[in-house]
Parts: C-alpha cells; sequence; structure tokens
C-alpha cells in the first residue's frame, strides 16, 4: 500500500512536470503574446539557443528601455513563450498548433533552418497568423505563395554573391569553381544562388556533388573533387558536417586558393575545433559582432533607425542567457526580426495580423542587425551579407570593402 | 582514373569500416548475452568522443592514451546503468520469487518515459541550474523506485520496457553533456603527417585508429578464448541455460556483459575522433546508431566479431559504391550511396539470414 | 546425512500443478531412477532439484545446505551436474573448450585458468574416447557423440550428484548397455550419486537403479528399491498392462 501511494505521487509530480508549461497562458490586456517553438535540442540547438536569446534580449530592450508598444491607445509590453521543437518537424507543427489555439499568441516566429521554417509554414498560414522567418533562408519558401511569412534573414541566392565578386576582383585567372554542399533546403538554394551567380561572373563549375546532411565521411566525395583540381571550393550545410568537410579538406591534402563554408565557418566553435585548419577559411554572415551600424549612418543614408545598438544589444544578450557569450547572427536576426514586428504594430496601429503583414510590407528600417526590407512575397531584400575569413584564431570582415574590418587573406594559407 | 578512385575509396572505406565495426561490438555483445537492443548506442559513442576531447583539450593527452580511460568510464557508466535501470528488467538467473506482472513494469517503464519528456520541457523553461537538480533528484527517485518495483521476478518484463529504458539512458547522456559542455560542435587537432599513397593520401591519426581498433578486436578475440570471464560470457551468449548448470554466475555476466558493452562502445568514441576530429557535440551519435544496428545485422547480431567483419564490409560497401555510382552519368553518387548499401544488405540477409559470420560467441 | 533432500516440494504453472508435495531423499553414491507416464511431473522435479526452477512450496537440502532460493550455478558450485533429454552443448566451441568449461564453473574449478581448464578437457575427452574430435565444434557431432560431450562437460565440473535426464534415449540396446556400464563406472570409481530418469528403458532401470522412485500426476506414487517397484502392482496400474507384462518378463 506504501508503495502505491510513492508510485502515484511519483507519477503524479512527472505529469505535473508535462503538463505544468503547457497550461494555456492567456494575454492579459495591455500584452502582446509572442509564440516560438524553438530548438533547444537536436541537431540546431546551437543556433536555437542563440535565438532565443537574441529574441530575450530585444524583448527586454523594448519593454523596459523603450518603454513598451504604442497600440490601440494603451502601452502593450511583449511577452514571448517558447517551447522546445527538438530540432524535429512533427514538434514544429504540433507546438504551433498550441501555440496559436491553446496559448493564443498574437505573432508566431519560425524555428531556425530553413527545413523546419517550411514545415510550420502551412500552419501559420492555416490561422492567418504572421510568422516571421529570422532563421531560414532557403528563396523556395517565398515560392510557395504564403501570405504571412516575413523574412528578415537575407535568402539563400544571395549568400555568395559577394564571395564570387571578391575572387573576381582580387584573382582574375581563377575560374573553377567546385561546390560540395549538404542536400538540405538550405544548402541547395544557397548554391543555386552560387551557381548562377558564378555563371554570370564567367566562373566555371568543375564539380557540383551533394551529401546527405547527416554524413559521417566524406572521403569518397573529396577525392572526386580533388581530381577537378578547383581554385575555388564552396560548400558546406549547417554545423558538423562543415567543420567535417574542412577536416576532411585537409587530411586529404587538398588546397584551394579559396574555400568559403556556410554557416559553420562563422561561428566561433569552429576556430576552436580546427585550429590552424581554419586560417583562411571564409564563410558568409548575416551580421558579425563588429559590423559598423548606427544609428549616425542610418541618418545618413535617410533610413529609420530602431532598436538597441551593437554594444547594448550585446550586453542585454549576456544578460538574457545568464553568461558571457557573444551573440552570434542567429540571435542577431531573430532579435531584428522582433524589432520589425513592433515597428509594423505601431505603424498598423492594430493587432489584426492583416493589417500588420500590410504595414510589415511597407516597412523599410535599420537597425544593430542593419537594413530591412521585404518584397511582395515577404522575401528579405533591405538586407545584405558580409564575408567573414578566420585569421590567427580571430574572424575578420573582409568583403564588402566598405565593411571590412581587415584585409582578405589570399590565396589561403596550404593546410599542412 | 577510375582505378585509381575506386582503389583510394576501397583503402579508405577499409580502414573507416574497421572503426564502424569496432564502433559495434558492444552493441552485438549487449544484444548476445542480455537480449537487450541498446537504442541509446549512439550517445555511449558521444561519450567516448567527449573524452577524447576533454583529455586532449585540458591535459594534452594524445587520443591513444585516452583509450583506456574510456573504456574504464564507459565500463564504470555501464554497472551503473544495469544495476540502476537495465537488471531489473532482465532475469539473469531466470529464477524468482515474487511476480511482478508485466503491468507494473509498463507503468515503471512509462515513468521514466515521462520523466524524460518533463526534464526536455524543463530545461527549455527554467534557469539551467534548477533544472539540472530537478534531473538529478528525479534519477535518484526513478532508481529508488526501481529497486521498490524490481529485483527478483519470475518473467522478463516486456521488450519494449528494455527499449524504452536503453533509448532514456541515451536521452539522459545527451543532456547531461549538453548541460555541461554546450551544444556546441567541437574539435581538436591531433597532427601526425600523413601518408601520400598517389592515389589516395591517409593521415596517419586515420592509419592509427583502424590499427587501434584491430588492436581492440584482436584482444576481445584473446578475452574470449583465453580468459575464464571470457570463455564464461561466450558460454552464456550461447546457452544460457546450459551456462548457469555449469556452474556460470550469470547475474554477475550480465552485468559485466553490459558494463563491457558499453565500454567498448565509449572506446570507439575515441578511435572515432581519431578519425574525424570535429563535429563532436551531444547530438553526435544519431548518425552512428542507425549505421551500428545496420552493421550488427550484417554481422549477425549477436557476435562481435561478426560486427567488426560486417562494420569493414560495410564500409568498403559504401565508399566503394561511390566510385561507381559516379560513373553513372547524371546521378548524385552519394545519394544513391547509401541506397546501394542498403540494397547489398538485403541482398547479403537473402543468401545469409544469419549474417555474415556464423555465430560464435 | 542425505546427499539431497526434498521436503513437500510443489509446483504450479498458472492453474496446473506439475510437482505436487514430494519428499525424497538421495544418499551419497546412490544410483536412483525417477521414473513415470509422460506428464508425470519428471523433467519438472528435475528442474527444481536443479535450480532451473524455484518451488512454490517446501524445501532443497543439498550437502547440508538449503539451497529452496539458490540459482542454478549456486547449486552448480555446491556439486550439482545436470545433463538434458536433448544435448545441448554449446555448439560453437570445441569439444575440448566445452569440458573446459564444466571444469572452470563446477565444484572443483575456482582457482583453474583456461589453459589448465583445457588440459583437465583432454582427461575427459579420453574418457569418452571423443579424442578425434578434441579441436571440433560441438555442434557438428551426431546426437549420441553430443550425449557424451553433455556428461564429460558435466563430469568434469567434479559434481557429487550427476543429474542426467533421459540419458538413453533415442539408443540402441546394445549402446544402453554400454551406457549402463559407464554410469556405474562413475558411480563405483568417482563416488558421484547419479539421478536417471529413464522413462521407458526399463532395461535400463533394472539394470542400473537401486532406489526407483515413481512419480504419477506431479505426486509421488512409491519410493522404494528396484526389485520391488517391478513388483508393485500400483506402479503396475499406472503403466498399461502391455508393459506390466514386459516389466515382469525382463524381472
Amino acid at each position: 500500500m506504501k508503495r502505491k501511494v510513492l508510485f502515484l505521487s511519483v507519477f503524479l509530480l512527472a505529469a505535473a512536470g508535462m503538463v505544468l508549461p503547457a497550461l494555456p497562458c492567456h494575454a492579459s490586456d495591455g500584452e502582446i503574446l509572442i509564440g516560438h517553438p524553438a530548438c533547444l535540442s537536436g541537431s540546431y540547438a546551437k543556433a536555437g539557443e542563440q535565438a532565443v536569446g537574441g529574441i530575450q534580449a530585444i524583448l527586454d530592450w523594448v519593454n523596459n528601455t523603450r518603454g513598451g508598444i504604442a497600440v490601440e491607445g494603451r502601452k502593450a509590453s511583449l511577452v514571448y513563450k517558447y517551447y522546445d521543437c527538438e530540432s524535429k518537424k512533427e514538434s514544429v507543427t504540433s507546438l504551433l498548433e498550441r501555440l496559436i489555439t491553446s496559448d493564443k499568441v498574437h505573432f508566431t516566429f519560425a524555428p531556425y533552418s530553413s527545413g523546419l521554417t517550411l514545415a510550420g509554414a502551412p500552419i501559420a498560414e492555416k490561422y492567418g497568423m504572421i510568422y516571421m522567418d529570422h532563421g531560414g533562408a532557403s528563396d523556395k519558401i517565398f515560392q510557395q505563395g504564403f501570405e504571412y511569412v516575413v523574412q528578415t534573414i537575407g535568402p539563400g541566392s544571395l549568400y555568395h554573391a559577394g564571395t564570387l565578386e571578391m575572387v573576381k576582383a582580387i584573382d582574375p585567372s581563377a575560374k573553377k569553381v567546385a561546390l560540395a554542399y549538404a542536400d538540405d533546403e538550405f544548402a541547395r538554394s544557397v548554391m543555386k544562388g552560387a551557381e548562377e551567380r558564378a555563371a554570370e561572373l564567367g566562373f566555371e563549375i568543375v564539380f557540383n556533388r551533394t551529401y546527405p546532411a547527416k554524413v559521417t565521411d566524406l572521403t569518397p566525395l573529396l577525392s572526386d573533387l580533388k581530381a577537378s583540381n578547383p581554385d575555388v571550393i564552396i560548400g558546406g550545410g549547417h554545423f558538423e558536417d562543415g567543420q567535417l568537410l574542412n577536416r576532411q579538406l585537409a587530411d586529404l591534402g587538398i588546397q584551394p586558393k579559396l574555400l568559403s563554408l556556410i554557416a559553420a565557418a562563422t561561428l566561433p566553435a569552429f576556430g576552436e575545433a580546427l585550429g590552424d585548419l581554419a586560417e583562411g577559411v571564409m564563410g558568409p554572415s548575416h551580421w558579425e559582432y563588429g559590423v559598423t551600424f548606427s544609428e549616425k549612418g542610418a541618418k545618413k543614408l535617410g533610413k529609420m533607425w530602431i532598436g538597441p545598438n551593437q554594444e547594448e544589444f550585446v550586453a542585454l544578450f549576456k544578460k538574457a542567457v545568464g553568461k558571457d557569450m557573444i551573440p552570434d547572427y542567429h540571435a542577431a536576426e531573430a532579435g531584428a526580426a522582433v524589432l520589425a514586428l513592433v515597428l509594423a504594430v505601431e505603424k498598423a496601429d492594430s493587432l489584426d495580423p492583416d493589417d500588420v503583414r500590410e504595414a510589415l510590407g511597407d516597412l523599410e528600417f535599420m537597425s544593430f542587425y542593419g537594413g530591412w526590407n521585404i518584397d511582395e512575397t515577404g522575401k528579405q531584400v533591405g538586407h545584405s551579407m558580409v564575408d567573414v575569413q578566420w585569421q590567427k584564431g580571430q574572424r575578420v570582415i573582409v568583403w564588402p570593402v566598405a565593411a571590412q574590418t581587415g584585409k582578405p587573406l589570399y590565396p589561403k594559407p596550404d593546410f599542412k | 582514373m577510375f582505378f585509381e578512385q575506386l582503389s583510394g575509396n576501397l583503402v579508405q572505406g577499409l580502414i573507416l569500416g574497421s572503426v564502424y565495426g569496432m564502433a559495434t561490438m558492444g552493441l552485438s555483445l549487449i544484444f548476445g548475452v542480455l537480449q537487450v537492443v541498446n537504442v541509446g548506442h549512439g550517445a555511449f559513442i558521444m561519450v567516448g568522443a567527449f573524452t577524447a576531447l576533454i583529455l586532449f583539450q585540458s591535459l594534452g593527452v594524445p587520443p591513444i592514451l585516452a583509450i583506456p580511460v574510456a573504456l574504464l568510464i564507459g565500463m564504470c557508466l555501464g554497472m551503473i546503468f544495469y544495476y540502476g535501470a537495465v537488471k531489473p528488467l532482465v532475469s539473469p538467473s531466470g529464477a524468482g520469487i515474487r511476480k511482478v506482472g508485466r503491468r507494473q513494469l509498463g507503468k515503471a517503464a512509462g515513468v521514466f518515459v515521462a520523466v524524460m519528456i518533463a526534464m526536455r520541457i524543463l530545461s527549455g523553461v527554467l534557469d539551467l541550474n534548477i533544472a539540472f537538480s530537478i534531473f538529478i533528484a528525479i534519477i535518484l527517485m526513478y532508481a529508488f523506485l526501481v529497486y521498490v518495483y524490481g529485483g527478483r521476478r519470475q518473467e522478463k518484463g516486456p521488450e519494449l520496457a528494455t527499449l524504452l529504458v536503453t533509448f532514456s539512458l541515451g536521452v539522459i547522456l545527451e543532456e547531461v553533456v549538453k548541460q555541461i559542455f554546450t551544444s556546441e560542435a567541437r574539435g581538436y587537432n591531433w597532427d601526425l603527417g600523413k601518408l601520400d599513397l598517389g592515389f589516395t593520401v591517409l593521415p596517419f591519426t586515420k592509419i592509427l585508429a583502424s590499427g587501434g581498433s584491430l588492436t581492440v578486436a584482436v584482444l576481445l578475440y584473446l578475452w574470449f578464448n583465453k580468459t575464464r570471464a571470457g570463455m564464461a560470457m561466450r558460454s552464456v551468449v550461447e546457452d544460457s541455460v546450459g551456462a548457469r548448470v555449469c556452474g556460470v554466475n550469470v547475474d554477475w555476466q550480465y552485468a559485466l556483459s553490459f558494463s563491457l558493452g558499453i565500454g567498448l562502445t565509449v572506446t570507439s568514441g575515441v578511435l572515432l575522433t581519431m578519425f574525424i576530429p570535429v563535429g563532436i557535440n551531444p547530438y553526435m551519435g544519431g548518425g552512428y546508431t542507425l549505421k551500428a544496428f545496420v552493421i550488427a545485422v550484417l554481422g549477425g547480431l549477436a557476435s562481435p566479431y561478426g560486427a567488426f567483419f560486417g562494420g569493414v564490409v560495410f564500409g568498403l560497401l559504401e565508399n566503394g559504391s561511390y566510385t561507381l555510382l559516379a560513373a553513372l552519368p547524371g546521378g548524385e553518387p552519394f545519394a544513391l550511396t547509401r541506397f546501394f548499401s542498403f540494397v547489398m544488405l538485403l541482398v547479403i540477409l537473402l543468401i545469409r539470414p544469419t549474417g555474415l559470420l556464423r555465430r560464435k560467441g | 546425512m542425505p546427499l539431497l533432500k526434498c521436503e513437500h516440494v510443489s509446483k504450479r504453472f498458472g492453474g496446473m500443478v506439475a510437482v505436487d508435495d514430494v519428499s525424497f531423499e538421495i544418499m551419497s553414491g546412490e544410483l536412483m531412477a525417477i521414473v513415470g507416464p509422460n506428464g508425470a511431473g519428471k523433467t519438472t522435479m528435475f528442474n527444481l532439484i536443479n535450480g532451473v526452477f524455484l518451488p512454490d512450496e517446501g524445501h532443497i537440502w543439498f550437502a547440508g545446505v538449503d539451497v529452496t532460493r539458490f540459482p542454478s550455478y549456486k547449486r552448480a558450485h555446491l556439486g550439482m551436474g545436470r545433463t538434458f533429454q536433448i544435448p545441448r552443448p554449446f555448439a560453437s566451441a570445441t569439444v575440448q573448450e566445452n569440458i573446459a568449461i564444466g571444469a572452470m564453473f563446477g565444484a572443483a574449478g575456482g582457482e583453474l585458468n583456461v589453459e589448465e581448464a583445457m588440459e583437465v578437457a583432454d582427461e575427459y575427452i579420453d574418457l569418452i574416447g571423443l579424442k578425434a574430435h578434441r579441436n571440433k565444434p560441438a555442434g557438428g557431432l551426431t546426437p549420441i557423440e553430443k550425449k557424451l560431450v553433455e556428461i564429460a562437460r558435466a563430469l568434469a565440473m567434479k559434481p557429487r550428484l550427476l543429474l542426467m535426464d533421459e540419458a538413453m534415449a533415442g539408443m540402441n540396446p546394445k549402446d544402453i548397455d554400454q551406457m549402463v556400464t559407464f554410469i556405474r563406472h562413475i558411480r563405483d570409481v568417482e563416488g558421484i550419486a547419479v539421478v536417471a530418469m529413464v522413462e521407458h528403458i526399463m532395461r535400463a532401470v533394472a539394470g542400473l537403479a537401486e532406489r526407483v522412485m515413481v512419480m504419477h500426476q506431479g505426486a509421488k506414487l512409491v519410493d522404494e528399491p528396484t526389485r520391488e517397484a517391478l513388483n508393485d502392482p500400483r506402479v503396475i496400474e499406472v503403466y498399461l498392462g502391455r508393459q506390466a507384462e514386459e516389466f515382469n518378463a525382463k524381472g
């Protein structure tokens, strides 16, 4: 009998633990609810953690520094509700349903990655909910006819616009380009854009192959790549595979003049993991600590400015995550998405999704993250990428020239 | 050109396969003795990878020396998990007094799963430290619960329970490692130079990894054939009732096998990082679990040697097929590689349903 | 003091009573047979003595120790050896390895390493005359050869009590006589008590056992010296008439 009681009480405790976070949180008057199925575990955990921190940092700024949002004659504060989607599609859709129907959020944010963003979009569309895309770069998202998806991150097709321009400018004799990338939404859209750009600029694509996203060994593919003798290698996917690609290029003694890897190469962990092998490796980035966007600069360009400056953002981010961690672009783009929402709600002076969506369409502004402007499909066209390069263990912005914090290192030093 | 590529890939495949094979030996051993499928297999490989990473980064210990450390850690972990979670669900001596019904066992497993789900949600919502302490508290409560309900029983628990338990153990490991080390993808750089064979390049670390795997397989063979405990383990795999009546302490053998199996798996994580020293993160295990299952089936499920051999075959198939498939016009070789490997697996199983090697303990 | 003592032992499977309040003793060095028709509970009784099952009621003492709750391997350490009706040596292990395992983990083997155990195994291989098959996997042998391997494996354990389940099954009369001689030899030379369980082969029972326990529907029917049992009307009644004549004829 005693055992039964013990058993039942533990069971109830565990059940309570499951249920409590799910109790619907109805917003009181004066609160605007943002819902987010974030990736806090699984393959995208790192990016998800950054995004959540970025959103919380900007929320802090909006509620405490800015004084809230002026809408419908009152000052409202932002409330943030998020769940762990475990980097899984099924979880994204079910969590979005819960956020919209049970938690009754006013606006939704997409999970990190193009694949997961796409997975959740139809749910948001079904309910006529605004769906802020902060981590999904694939152009495909905006070819589906969705009306409520609004992008803050720059689209994949523009990732390598700068990289190839840079090569052409520095070394016109480097003509051969190899593409080796992950078979997922994001990488495909980036490489398609790179292919088109390469053709425009007169490069020759000598190798173009994909690999499965969860690959554990790239040796056969890279042996093949070696035989095509490229000058420029562009590729990658997300995080582990980017590190793997770099490492195994070194293992096989492949020495390109330029190596650019999406996503992985822009993270601090990359330099730590690869040490000397990261020297000279580049990656396109949406935002780096060190970019020089400011209120003054915005005024000069005649653009509206909102939000904290870079230093303030970094401080708020550290406060939000509770440790001394520098935000990366995942955090910045998520935070910028919140800023866009704030401006649009005030402009529309309403919480109605259609009004806000219209306001977002007309919106153009600048923030610590850079420019922001969407086209009629919701795709981001106002934001430009920068290329960073690892030099002596530090990430340096090397392109475009206007945003440089250091000169590009070309050709890439040989792997030892 | 074609043959150069093919030979290069086959050599690489041979080396990679030996490491894959070694990574599967623990899985086969645990299944052979306990009939438990360790669904959390990949998470233990991850623990080994982190062991090598931390020892190298903090203490400058070369991965070769991390191997015995990993084995020790793995065996301790295995013992803790065996006595804490697995033992109540298997019945080593086959003899029990109290008849605890399947329903209670199902409930216990269900509580465990519920607790795991709660943990995930909590860690997302609450402050990290609070979540962690509740985490530990729940584990302790579970262990206590298991001993209240567990112990000697007449029949084995439902097979589903062991799947759930090993899955949950894997999840616990991932989450604990994530709390301590964050989900960052890490790596280390241990450079020993390369061997240039002309048609392909082999870093010495990869050669060492392969050699290490082979050494472990040989040591395991010696263990199974030249030591008392090893012979006893073989007999339990072969016929557990027969072993019992011969005087083999089956209770201890179960614990030892599980612990050794986990130890081997953790060790394989170290060898794997010698091969691929980057991308080390708490969730890296997933990619390897499926591969390990395929290799285990290929090698005959209960035989560790079969697993090793199966791994080599798998590595050869995966890599060798790339060149063959790349020769086909217009295809994406890598996508086809996987398909091809699985087709070959099916063909082999049709010809030899029990796997490549006859079952030898 | 009896070597083995069973007291009021019962075992149920679900609603069925397999062994019903059975009590008996075996002295050191005795040759005893447990017989009875199909379904009498003989196999279950063996499994209870051996520890493969645990009884629901009753006690079992072996060499003065209460082994009622002991798992099989503990009973093996105290000196119980067992062979099975359908021989099941370790199939992928060689004949030598099979016997070595018995040697290492049985009553006497605590200190033996593998090499030493293999040497000991050789002695038993000579005893059963399978030298030619020493290094062959036991799985490839004929059923009779497998049986011999199992017996050697059990003997290598240096048991004080050897439980032989249907040891004569599937043998021709000449082989049966040889086995009978062999078992007598084991008892006479090694001093091992042998409890054999044979059902139909009265030739063996008559020639081998000094005492017979007849079981019927899970309960003990009689427990007396062989000569008396063969003529006991209760025993004859339990077996069908034709066999009763066989009893008397061979008498």
